[in-house]
């Protein structure tokens, strides 16, 4: 889960941020079914964590409803290189958009943090956003 | 001649906490206004008091007091709850119920009339006590013949106390002592200074003397007293609950053919409902089972509505989430109603963006399938360990968000709670101090330590925090818990 108050520090309200504590990835899921269907938010994070894949046909019924309610849905997986050439193993082949985060310290308190896109059906693969963030208390 | 009772229910904020939490019944408890160490004692039971546990006090100071004292916290909201409940069943007694708007567990009663339905008016007091006594309350009762005389007698807390004549109710209100009453404890003090110690003697003092040296509350109560300043009863209008029970031949375990039953009951009752000139807060449904259990389940929409479907649409969630261990054998359906909001009756509505109703009723569905802490937000308190600095609240409305911007912004923590133990370092580590597994590489460099305390009034906490960068490049948030002499992995720098 993360801090709340590190979000707060971010700037975000948390008295408008529902979170829904689900057991399982599956019931995860499908809270994100019903928050989607409602069409009552432009963004929903699923923190999957070490979780397997959603099964495919969760994610074709995810992405159907985002496209029809104009909301991303951001999936934050965990993921290690798992093939022995040191590639990782492809999740989520319905997904429009999918990046690798990095993170390294730069300075006393300063981070730079990359994503990088290693798909993208729009604009194409190989894109990098690149912003300097500060590190928590204590590590900064 | 009119005769009236008074039931009152003393320190009713206490009696909420402990029918909440009977266990406490044998350890001193407090209720506080916060549950915090800075909280404020605002009620205490015997055991409490007689460790000089004192309203006023703070919870630490309680708590220092005593090692064995429980302390929750009783909102309003609760209180409002338990009064209509006792409302509910004082009906029974009497068609005509007033409860105090001032001193919450005080409830005035008409008693005229009852002598054809009661043996005797002491039988019929006794009868509400007892019954009070089953819903896990205590109180007392008076009955006799004005507000104030059966007030003060209840007040006076003496069990059950039936007046034949007013001549016989002044002299026993005479006799009650000026302590019992609700009044300001400085006007208390002063008085009992003076050694004016019952009611009769407050009574024997002049009106104008006491308005001009005690002030206006003091004259007021002094006018109570004696019978001026009281209005007549204003009873609160009977609210008969909405429900349906029916009794199934055979036993029944399918959710939709329970829906088949519970369809057509909740449309009546939706009507019932309507027909008041309110829409449905919540659903309950009572199911008893063929092995003798029973199960009480509530759901409730995002907002009051008249929706029958929305309605159902949730029942048949909560029914399908449900593990019934025998078949249902009786079925009730009560609905709650409550008054349509403002918005709700607007005939143009400005559409929003983003149709927050629509989240709401989203979150409901949601309530319904995972239970009702499903949803909920985070609330920032105060506390020195990161398990202190937050808390999660329940969520039942989507408002729109207010963003702060900020400057740099900081990197985000995941955190673990509860905290993930470590394996113990060991004395001789030649690939370094693996901390997260061989498949992270080992601990490359460390920030800290930062030192934490605290907790010291229930169970004192110290541990180091560090910051720690495994080889594989992730950022470890770990301390070292001083008092168990082990490590723990507390959280992550995503």
């Amino acid at each position: 889960m993360f801090y709340p108050p590190d979000f707060a520090a971010f700037g975000i309200d948390l008295a408008a941020l529902p979170v829904i504590h689900a057991p399982d990835a599956r019931k995860a899921a499908r809270a994100a079914d019903a928050l989607l269907r409602s069409g009552g938010f432009a963004l929903l994070a699923l923190d999957l964590g070490d979780a397997a894949a959603l099964p495919l046909g969760m994610q074709s019924r995810l992405a159907g409803l985002a496209m029809k309610h104009h909301t991303a849905v951001l999936c934050l997986l965990r993921q290690r290189a798992d093939r022995k050439d040191g590639r990782q193993v492809a999740r989520g082949s319905l997904a429009a958009v999918r990046g690798e985060s990095a993170k390294r310290r730069v300075d006393f308190d300063r981070f730079e943090c990359v994503l990088r896109a290693v798909k993208d059906k729009r604009l194409g693969p190989g894109w990098t956003h690149v912003e300097v963030c500060r590190g928590p208390d204590g590590l900064c | 001649m009119d005769r009236m009772a008074c039931v009152d229910l003393a320190a009713l904020p206490l009696q909420v906490l402990l029918r909440a939490q009977p266990e406490w019944r044998s350890y001193p408890v407090v209720v506080v206004d916060r549950d915090k160490p800075s909280g404020v004692i605002q009620w205490v039971n015997e055991r409490a008091r007689s460790q000089r546990i004192l309203p006023g006090m703070r919870y630490a100071a309680g708590l220092a007091l005593s090692r064995e004292l429980r302390g929750g916290v009783v909102s309003r909201a609760m209180v409002d709850d338990v009064t209509a409940e006792l409302l509910q069943r004082l009906w029974r007694f009497s068609p005509r119920v007033e409860p105090s708007s001032s001193d919450a567990g005080v409830f005035w009663l008409d008693a005229s009339g009852l002598g054809r339905l009661y043996p005797s008016l002491e039988l019929w007091a006794e009868g509400i006590r007892e019954d009070l006594r089953e819903a896990g309350f205590a109180s007392s009762t008076a009955v006799g013949f004005t507000r104030f005389g059966v007030y003060a007698t209840a007040k006076a807390g003496n069990g059950s106390v039936t007046f034949q004549n007013p001549a016989q109710e002044r002299s026993y209100v005479r006799r009650v002592s000026i302590d019992r009453l609700r009044i300001d404890p400085e006007l208390r003090d002063t008085l009992l200074r003076l050694g004016v110690r019952t009611l009769g003697a407050f009574l024997d003092l002049p009106a104008e003397g006491i308005r001009k040296r005690f002030g206006a509350a003091a004259y007021e109560l002094h006018q109570l007293a004696r019978g001026e300043g009281w209005t007549r009863l204003c009873a609160r209008e009977i609210v008969e609950p909405t429900e349906r029970t029916v009794y199934l031949d055979d036993p029944e375990i399918d959710s939709d053919r329970l829906m088949a039953w519970i369809e057509p009951l909740l449309a009546e009752l939706i009507a019932e409902t309507t027909a008041r000139r309110e829409v449905v807060a919540a659903v309950t449904l009572e199911l008893k089972l063929d092995n003798r259990s029973a199960c009480c389940e509530r759901v409730a929409p995002a907002a009051p509505t008249d929706d029958a479907a929305q309605l159902l649409g949730l029942v048949r969630l909560r029914l399908e989430a449900m593990q019934l261990p025998s078949g249902v054998v009786d079925l009730t359906i009560r609905t709650e109603g409550a008054g349509r909001s403002a918005r709700q009756l607007d005939l143009l509505q400005e559409a929003p963006h983003r149709d927050l109703d629509a989240a709401d009723r989203a979150f409901a569905r949601i309530r319904a399938e995972l239970g009702d802490g499903a949803v909920s937000r985070a609330r920032l308190s105060e506390g020195h360990l990161p398990g202190a600095g937050y808390d999660w609240e329940p969520m039942s409305r989507m408002t729109s968000p207010k963003p702060r911007e900020t400057g740099v912004r900081p990197l985000v923590r995941r955190v673990y709670a509860p905290p993930i133990a470590l394996a113990a370092r060991g004395r001789h580590e030649p690939d370094g101090w693996l901390v997260a597994g061989v498949a992270e590489g080992p601990v490359e460099e460390v920030v800290g330590p930062h030192i934490v305390s605290g907790g010291w009034w229930a169970r004192e906490v110290s541990r180091a925090y560090y910051y720690v960068r495994t080889r594989s490049g992730r950022w470890l948030w770990i301390y070292h818990d001083q008092k168990r002499r082990r490590w723990f992995l507390q959280g992550e720098v995503e």
